[in-house]
């Protein structure tokens, strides 16, 4: 079965490299994006490399490192094993799939286990070597064929994502199956979540929601309106997501509306239910005054898992949300009046106890991840989206991207989330 | 003047302000990793964002690129709740696309875009909060971000508003000021050679004040550069420490 959750996966790997060709991703010619992701990690120096524990919240410079030190034991591995044993056709490698990443286990120890595991080390190559090759037109040949996994360097539709090289692909994927993550989280780690409300002065609510290099502002603001014909004694809430393109210049424009409709529908969703939000309270005089709560959330930084940064950021909004208390006054003719109470830090706050957070939970190989990072959502072709509140009731689950998951994976994952 | 009174007769403003006082500025660089240069400035109750990418490729057609320059693109979008009353749409508004063409033109007279042929760089700002003299706030941040994305500029670019109240300007106006519908001044102001890279002004005004509300907005936009190279210093003075140079 061809299903990409299958550990078993072999990936068959042929090399053909010359001696005059030594695979060098400094050189190489990447896409602007790959290139422009490197310019930002400050350069590793031989000190830095020998450095131990990784810094949770700086994952750039752990990744860095260890893609530093994979660099290096593979630029040294592939000359001395492909380029001198293996000149004429090269080694041929199959079942990689079940002896997961030699090479990728541990970080610092890298260059040692490399040089160890010079199998592992010479498939990396190759398959680095392919990404060259392709990318720069280099001098020898290398071909990867992949059995039964879909590996294609594929885009989400509408997401912010960043392109990834096989090479890369496969060291997040073995990395997952060992739970080390690439900045050294386990799987079912959350990075570091820094939540600061009150931040727009001029808004009933606003919450500000930093999850890495996610960066989330939302805020809410009571506007009065009539309630709709269906819920007369109730007042709503209204989704607007903006992606802008401080995020990522593919936003720019119309770039972002996609993206932006989903997650306000999938925020609708969540919210559709009695119990999330108590909209009798927003109930001014029924059938004719209520208040509509617009939370309007702003991607400032995508960094991977959007959605769940946004159902933090959406609650933490709500919990800081002020609204003013109003009262109907009817004179004699019928007439009413809204009449605004004196004191201004008499308000309504709304009851977020049974507002839902999303947890989205990445299938990767044949582990799924919760948190992931942009990088490793590029490697996940599927994903599960369960909303649940403190008390654990589901109130929504989606599945999103455009892979196909086992039903019994998804009860799988859904343990994770409980 | 119905109701408010814009300037008192001891020469104080809604605010509390002097005629020629600034809001309060803080600021700071390099916000973000993602982008390749970023900032954000508060001015008052103003509070602006700017990320810049690139210099890059062309995106989209390449018919755009420009054989011997850079292409500057720019982004305004203003956040659904920046402003008292929610606002629609974001961006694309006719003052977004107005706003976005000003950006451009004042940061094709600052950024050196001769040296990068058949690029682009683009620049989106982002208001958060808007309390009047949004277009400064957008320059300066922005101006900070180019800085922090490492591209070469001829000068700062410091922008500042001004208006006239009972025959005197008044420098960085508020919300408040704004609305109250005298005329105004936006400038910005490249304060090493003293040239103006915008100029625009709205409403009536006689030709005899008007050197007035220039001289003012440019003293201020002076004042602000003062502020935010004291910001690039400390922004530099800190990455060189984390750098362990």
């Amino acid at each position: 079965m061809g299903s990409f959750g299958d550990p078993s996966f072999t990936l068959q790997v042929s090399v053909g490299i010359s001696k005059a060709h030594t695979p060098n991703w400094a050189t190489a010619s990447r896409t602007p994006q790959l290139l422009h992701r490197q310019a930002q990690f400050p350069p590793v120096t031989d000190r830095e490399a020998g450095g131990s524990s990784p810094v949770p919240g700086l994952w750039g410079d752990f990744r860095c490192r260890r893609r530093h030190l994979l660099l290096q034991s593979l630029t040294r591995d592939s000359v001395s094993d492909c380029g001198d044993g293996s000149s004429a056709s090269g080694a041929r490698l199959t079942g990689l799939g079940q002896k997961p990443g030699g090479a990728q286990e541990k970080p610092i120890e890298l260059p040692a286990a490399a040089t160890a595991a010079a199998a592992a080390a010479a498939r990396a190559a190759a398959a680095l070597a392919d990404d060259t090759q392709a990318r720069g037109g280099g001098v020898g040949r290398a071909w990867v064929a992949r059995a039964d996994d879909v590996w294609r360097l594929e885009r989400f539709d509408s997401m912010a994502s960043v392109a990834l090289s096989e090479a890369e692909k496969v060291y997040i994927v073995h990395g997952v199956q060992e739970d080390l993550r690439v900045d050294g989280r386990g799987c079912e780690d959350y990075r570091c979540i820094e939540v600061e409300t009150d931040v727009v002065s001029n808004t009933s609510g606003s919450a500000r929601v930093k999850l890495g290099h996610t960066d989330i502002l939302v805020g809410v603001k009571a506007e009065m309106g009539t309630p709709k014909l269906d819920k007369p004694n109730e007042g709503y809430l209204e989704f607007f997501v903006d992606c802008s393109a401080n995020a990522t210049p593919e936003f720019e424009g119309r770039g972002g509306d996609d993206l932006g409709t989903e997650i306000a529908n999938t925020l609708y969703r969540i919210f559709n239910n009695k119990g999330s939000v108590d909209l009798k309270s927003l109930c001014i005089s029924p059938r004719e005054h209520c208040w509509i709560l617009y939370v309007d959330v702003l991607l400032l930084e995508c960094g991977g898992n959007l959605f769940d940064a946004i159902s933090i950021a959406v609650k933490a909004a709500l919990f800081n949300t002020r609204i003013p208390k109003v009262r109907v006054i009817e004179d004699e003719e019928g007439t009413k009046d809204i009449e605004l109470f004196d004191d201004p830090y008499d308000c309504i706050r709304l009851s977020v106890e049974n507002v839902p957070c999303i947890v989205t939970l990445c299938k990767i190989g044949c582990r799924h991840v919760v948190d992931a990072t942009l990088q490793e959502e590029a490697c996940s072709l599927a994903s599960l989206l369960v909303s649940v509140t403190s008390k654990g009731v589901v109130t929504c689950m989606r599945k999103v991207g455009k892979g196909s998951l086992d039903p019994e994976s998804i009860f799988e994952m859904m343990e994770v989330r409980l | 003047m119905a109701g408010l009174e814009l300037l008192s007769d001891q020469g104080y403003r809604v605010d509390g302000r002097r005629a020629g006082e600034l809001r309060k500025i803080q600021a700071r660089m390099g916000v973000f990793a993602q982008a390749d240069g970023s900032a954000y400035i508060e001015q008052g109750n103003t509070k602006a964002l700017a990320v810049v990418y690139g210099p890059h490729e062309i995106r989209g057609s390449r018919a755009r690129a420009l054989p011997d320059r850079a292409l500057v693109n720019c982004q305004y979008s203003s956040a659904t709740f920046s402003t008292g009353e929610r606002k629609r749409r974001p961006h694309g508004d006719r003052k977004s696309c107005e706003m976005g063409l000003q950006l451009r033109q004042t940061f094709e007279a600052a950024i050196l875009t001769q040296l990068h042929p058949r690029s682009q760089i683009d620049i989106y700002v982002q208001v958060l909060q808007a309390d009047g003299g949004t277009y400064a706030a957008c320059v300066n941040a922005a101006t900070l971000a180019v800085l922090d994305a490492g591209i070469p500029m001829r000068d700062f670019v410091c922008a500042c508003s001004a208006g006239f109240v009972d025959s005197t300007a008044l420098a960085d106006l508020s919300h408040v000021e704004e609305a109250a519908g005298g005329p105004q001044l936006a400038l910005a102001l490249l304060p090493a050679s003293g040239q103006i890279a915008l100029l625009e002004m709205d409403a009536r005004l006689h030709e005899d004040h008007l050197e007035q509300v220039l001289e003012a907005a440019a003293r201020a936009a002076r004042d602000v550069h003062t502020l935010l190279d004291r910001v690039v210093r400390q922004h530099v003075r800190e990455a060189s420490i984390l750098l362990g140079d």
